[in-house]
């Protein structure tokens, strides 16, 4: 295995290990940015889903009633408040190609520490679009930076969500 | 390609940010935050050897990034050059406290804790990685003739 085969983003996010799970897999489609650097197919907007629970789908739909959705990965280990394992396919992905994307759900002082590690890359080869002409360490910076972006989305929304019941808001 | 209006330099981003090269970044992460009570913001972002690629910390008012080294892009560290070019200007309220911490945290004592003459209490640390922290804590308002005249008197007693 090369030291880029996996790349690892850990970030901090103030609520507990529980919110941090629900607010990762049930409101993907809420934070998930739109657009095309961060969702899967034209017009880069749609609806991201993921399936509850072991052999669940992560799936964009190009709207609402599509019914032939872009399966990115199917769901290997759903061990909430603490695990979360998928498998990772992009479009582009020759149907050999695969990866898979593991999260983590650590208590820490300040709230949760997640912790997400993209592994498998050294299945997809170095001239593949998907590595956007990045290899080695350059790539491991490349991914890393794209999921620090999706996680810190992800964590303003868990944090947005937190403070709304701390000051009682919401529609309860 | 982005739309939209954004802001060139976003809030909140200083125009200097100290990038430090490290040799076991994940460490000297620990050691900040014992030392000089950094927190970590952002993400932390790690191959799969656990070579951290980039990583934030906070230290008072100021962002700090850092990378454990990468010697194949020219990217190495105080410890595998041999010395650090390089002083950090630490200002914190008790430098004494500060210092002292820093000490029990595994920072090694390289200039004791003492008065200076322009009004300030310094003392400087070496961290476990190779890089020279001053810190300092503002003392005395010296009035600008007291200042010449202490700075004269300096140079004289050095002189003999």
């Amino acid at each position: 295995m090369s030291a880029a085969d996996a790349v690892t983003v850990s970030i901090e996010v103030a609520v507990t290990p529980a919110v941090a799970f629900e607010v990762f897999t049930e409101d993907v489609d809420v934070w998930w940015q739109r657009g095309p650097r961060y969702r899967f197919l034209p017009p880069y907007a749609g609806v991201l889903r993921l399936e509850r629970g072991v052999g669940g789908r992560l799936v964009h739909l190009r709207d609402a009633d599509d019914t032939d959705p872009f399966v990115v990965g199917h769901v290997q280990v759903w061990e909430p408040p603490e695990r979360l394992v998928f498998s990772w396919r992009l479009p582009n992905f020759a149907p050999h190609q695969t990866t898979e994307v593991e999260l983590r759900f650590e208590p820490v002082a300040e709230g949760t520490r997640v912790t997400l590690t993209h592994r498998g890359w050294d299945g997809v080869p170095d001239a593949h679009p998907a590595r956007h002409g990045h290899v080695g360490r350059a790539f491991v910076l490349f991914k890393g930076h794209w999921w620090a972006d999706v996680l810190g989305a992800a964590k303003r929304h868990a944090e947005a969500v937190r403070s709304e019941v701390d000051t009682g808001g919401g529609t309860s | 390609m982005t739309t939209g209006q954004v802001k060139p330099v976003p809030d909140g981003v200083h125009t200097v940010i100290a990038y430090l090269c490290l040799e076991g970044a994940a460490g000297a992460i620990d050691f900040y935050k014992k030392a000089f009570g950094a927190t970590e913001k952002g993400a932390r972002i790690t191959d799969s050897t656990g070579r951290v690629g980039h990583a934030e910390i906070r230290i008072g008012d100021c962002t700090i990034m850092l990378a454990d080294e990468h010697p194949e892009l020219g990217f190495r560290s105080p410890l595998s050059l041999g010395g650090c070019p390089v002083l950090f200007m630490l200002n914190v309220p008790d430098v004494d406290a500060m210092v002292a911490r820093a000490v029990s945290a595994g920072g090694q004592l390289t200039r004791p804790v003492e008065n200076q003459f322009y009004g300030s209490r310094t003392g400087e640390i070496t961290d476990p990685f190779g890089y020279r922290w001053y810190l300092s804590t503002h003392v005395e308002d010296v009035p600008e003739a007291e200042l010449v005249r202490r700075a004269a008197e300096r140079e004289k007693a050095r002189r003999g």
